[in-house]
């Protein structure tokens, strides 16, 4: 059965663009607007992996992480952040908040499988 | 600033839409490429098989198998008109040999000839004697006179013989000589046959094959199609950081002091004034680097696209025209088809010609079996003469016992009985011959029709079933022909949201465009503020105007875009974090 991941970004392009290539590798998809549409699809929700983005409207990424990690749910579910942000701080700020991995926008399709691989294993 | 602001939220909201448009369009595109290349694989699958009950509708054996067949079909009967063939040749040399021998036996007729010849003289001389021995030699005389007349007739009906036997050798060797030529002209045929045929089969097979190899190819090759399609979703994700630059650049521009109208010199005579003016300087300089660099963006982005769209466009127009080539090539090469239709005209019309030459042949057998009978009959004849001159032979001793005159004419009688004796051994040895001739020739030309029935029966079965053949091929022909001519990789729908997709290409541009203007606005305001900042500097004969760090590093700190706060933090002399990362890097923690 394929694995299914859940992909957050307020820009529908690159939820597009990112659940497009996804499902050429053979996986399954759902999409969220931003870090609460993201929190609530996902509060009840198993999905096998989630990729965020960091700096939406009305929740950003780390936020929505935080709240995940607190659900019996997602205590384990492998998430990796998709964002613009580089700093260092940033990075440790979501790697506290429960991040599995960090990916700097922009990304190469085969970059982004080959980690989605490493982390599902 | 309000009008800049604008354009700029426009950019936003049509880069937005833009990328948008392809991201719905792009996987549309790459699934109707996807139900091209499966449709096309199902066509070059309906090419590789054939059904000849229902041509290329599912079931059926494969191409190559269905020639193989064929071939091999035909093949075996040509083998088997071979086997006709070899059996008429052996009769006919059968009959050959027949011919000759009785020919060689009619001998027997030139012997009836000389010994009729020798009793003529013989019985000459008798009735010379016999009239020499007067009223004695009376009855002797009768019996000679009639025996000269008889002896004559023989004569004659052997000269007779001699002709009839002739004709029959003439027509003998018209029957041997028209059976070569017809065994000629079979054997023309069938190797007009095997020629044209299986190498019209060999063409059908590997034009089919190679088409069906470069379909292959070209199928394979507008898979590579779907990387370019790839390439440009990978290239959607430009549109989160453009749209995160100019909120960035939104953001400076509503930090900004004044509007534009504001830059008077007059209101920043105050040292409120100027520190308002050099703040806006730089965020204005810091939003002309991030419109830069968005242009910039837009333009790599332009530049990604136009490329994967050409790669594209290449590729499609490259396996467009192979696709065409390829099927012009097995058209033209496939007339060897319809020159197999002509050619079964050709045998067909051969085929007449031997059969007609053949039914001649059967009644000149017939013509030549009568004169043979005739022949026989002639023989049968002098059985008659045989009897009268037994009759001769005894009357002369009973002549020759009667009259004592006639005593020295003993030698003669024992000539002419013996002479008697031979005449007729030798019609016995002519009836014979005749009768073992005519029996076994008779046999040999009921074998000779009876295969040569079975031949033309067979030859007819074997033309329907080259005809049907032929026709199933123009068939298969033509149908491969439609399927080659209809067959189209990419379909109407994916040139259509390829088209819309290029015309997404000039609208970026058309931003492009506009955020240059943005930019050559911003760079005008800051002009204007360098002019009237260098005036107050040189009024206050100072070099540089510093202001508050604080407020230009908060909004900085805002920034989302690590490349945009380095600049930033160079521009304006403020320390910016170092980046723990390079755009594409993955860490795993």
């Amino acid at each position: 059965m394929a694995q299914t991941i859940m992909v957050v970004d307020d820009s529908n392009a690159i939820r597009q663009s990112v659940s497009f290539i996804l499902k050429e590798n053979g996986y399954e998809t759902m999409e969220a607007c931003d870090g609460k549409d993201g929190f609530d699809k996902l509060k009840d929700q198993k999905v096998d992996l989630i990729i965020t983005d960091v700096n939406m409207p009305n929740m950003d990424g780390i936020s929505m992480l935080r709240e995940l990690r607190a659900t019996d749910t997602h205590k384990f579910t492998p998430i990796l952040v998709l964002t613009t942000e580089s700093q260092a701080s940033i990075m440790q700020e979501g790697k506290s908040a429960g991040a599995t991995g960090w990916i700097v926008k922009p990304f190469s399709n085969d970059k982004l499988i080959a980690t989605i691989k490493k982390v599902l294993g | 600033m309000s009008l800049n602001s604008q354009i700029l939220r426009q950019v936003v909201a049509d880069t937005e839409q833009i990328f948008n448009r392809i991201a719905e369009n792009y996987p549309k595109l790459l699934e109707e490429l996807e139900n091209n290349i499966e449709d096309a694989s199902l066509s070059l699958n309906k090419l590789s098989v054939v059904n000849p009950g229902g041509l290329f509708e599912g079931g059926g054996v494969p191409v190559d198998a269905y020639l193989k067949e064929r071939k091999e079909t035909a093949k075996s009967s040509l083998l088997e008109l071979n086997t006709f063939k070899k059996q008429n040749e052996i009769i006919i040399e059968k009959l050959t040999s027949a011919i000759t021998d009785y020919h060689d036996s009619q001998a027997y007729i030139e012997e009836i000839r000389d010994i009729s010849e020798s009793l003529q003289i013989v019985s000459l001389n008798a009735l010379v004697n016999a009239v020499k021995a007067g009223k004695g030699g009376e009855g002797f005389s009768v019996i000679t006179e009639n025996l000269k007349n008889v002896t004559g007739t023989t004569i004659e009906k052997t000269g007779l013989l001699e002709q009839k036997g002739d004709v029959v050798k003439r027509q003998l060797d018209v029957f041997c000589s028209s059976e070569k030529s017809i065994a000629e002209n079979r054997r023309e045929l069938l190797e007009l046959l095997e020629e044209k045929m299986m190498s019209g089969i060999d063409t059908f097979q590997v034009e089919s094959e190679t088409v069906n190899n470069l379909l292959s190819g070209l199928n394979k090759e507008s898979e590579k199609v779907k990387g370019s399609i790839l390439k440009v979703m990978q290239e959607l994700q430009q549109q989160d950081i453009i749209r995160q630059t100019i909120d960035q650049i939104l953001m400076s521009m509503d930090e900004l002091p004044m509007e534009s109208e504001d830059y008077k010199i007059d209101e920043i005579s105050e040292d409120k004034g100027m520190d308002k003016a050099v703040f806006s300087e730089r965020l204005i300089d810091i939003s002309i680097i991030m419109i830069d660099e968005v242009v910039s963006k837009l333009s790599r982005t332009i530049e990604v696209f136009s490329e994967s769209f050409n790669q594209a466009r290449e590729r499609l127009e490259y396996i467009q025209s192979e696709k065409n080539a390829a099927v012009e090539h097995f058209i033209t090469n496939l007339k060897s088809m319809s020159n197999l239709s002509e050619m079964n005209l050709e045998v067909r019309e051969r085929s007449n010609e031997l059969s007609a030459k053949r039914r001649g042949l059967l009644s000149l057998i017939s013509g030549l079996l009568q004169h043979v009978e005739e022949i026989s009959e002639e023989i049968e004849s002098f059985e008659k003469i045989s009897g009268w001159l037994q009759n001769v032979a005894v009357l002369s001793r009973i002549e020759l016992t009667r009259s004592v005159s006639l005593r020295q004419m003993k030698e003669s009688v024992d000539d002419m009985a013996g002479l008697v004796e031979r005449i007729q051994q030798q019609i016995q040895r002519g009836e014979k011959e005749t009768g073992d001739f005519l029996s076994m020739t008779g046999k040999l030309f009921l074998d000779y029709n009876e295969y040569a029935e079975e031949e033309q029966h067979y030859m007819t079965r074997f033309f329907k079933s080259i005809l049907d053949s032929i026709q199933e091929m123009s068939t298969i022909n033509s149908s491969f022909s439609d399927v080659l001519n209809n067959f189209n990789f990419f379909s109407e729908k994916f040139r259509t949201l390829f088209e819309i997709s290029l015309g997404e290409m000039a609208q970026l541009k058309k931003m492009m465009d506009n955020l240059s203007e943005v930019s050559g606005d911003l760079q005008s305001i800051k002009l204007k503020l360098n002019d009237i900042i260098k005036t107050k500097l040189n009024e206050k004969k100072i070099q540089e105007w510093n202001i508050s760090d604080e407020s230009l590093n908060r909004i900085i700190e805002r920034f989302t875009i690590y490349s945009h706060k380095r600049s930033a933090g160079e521009l304006t002399g403020l320390d910016v974090e170092e980046s723990a990362l390079e755009a594409g890097e993955v860490t795993l923690f």
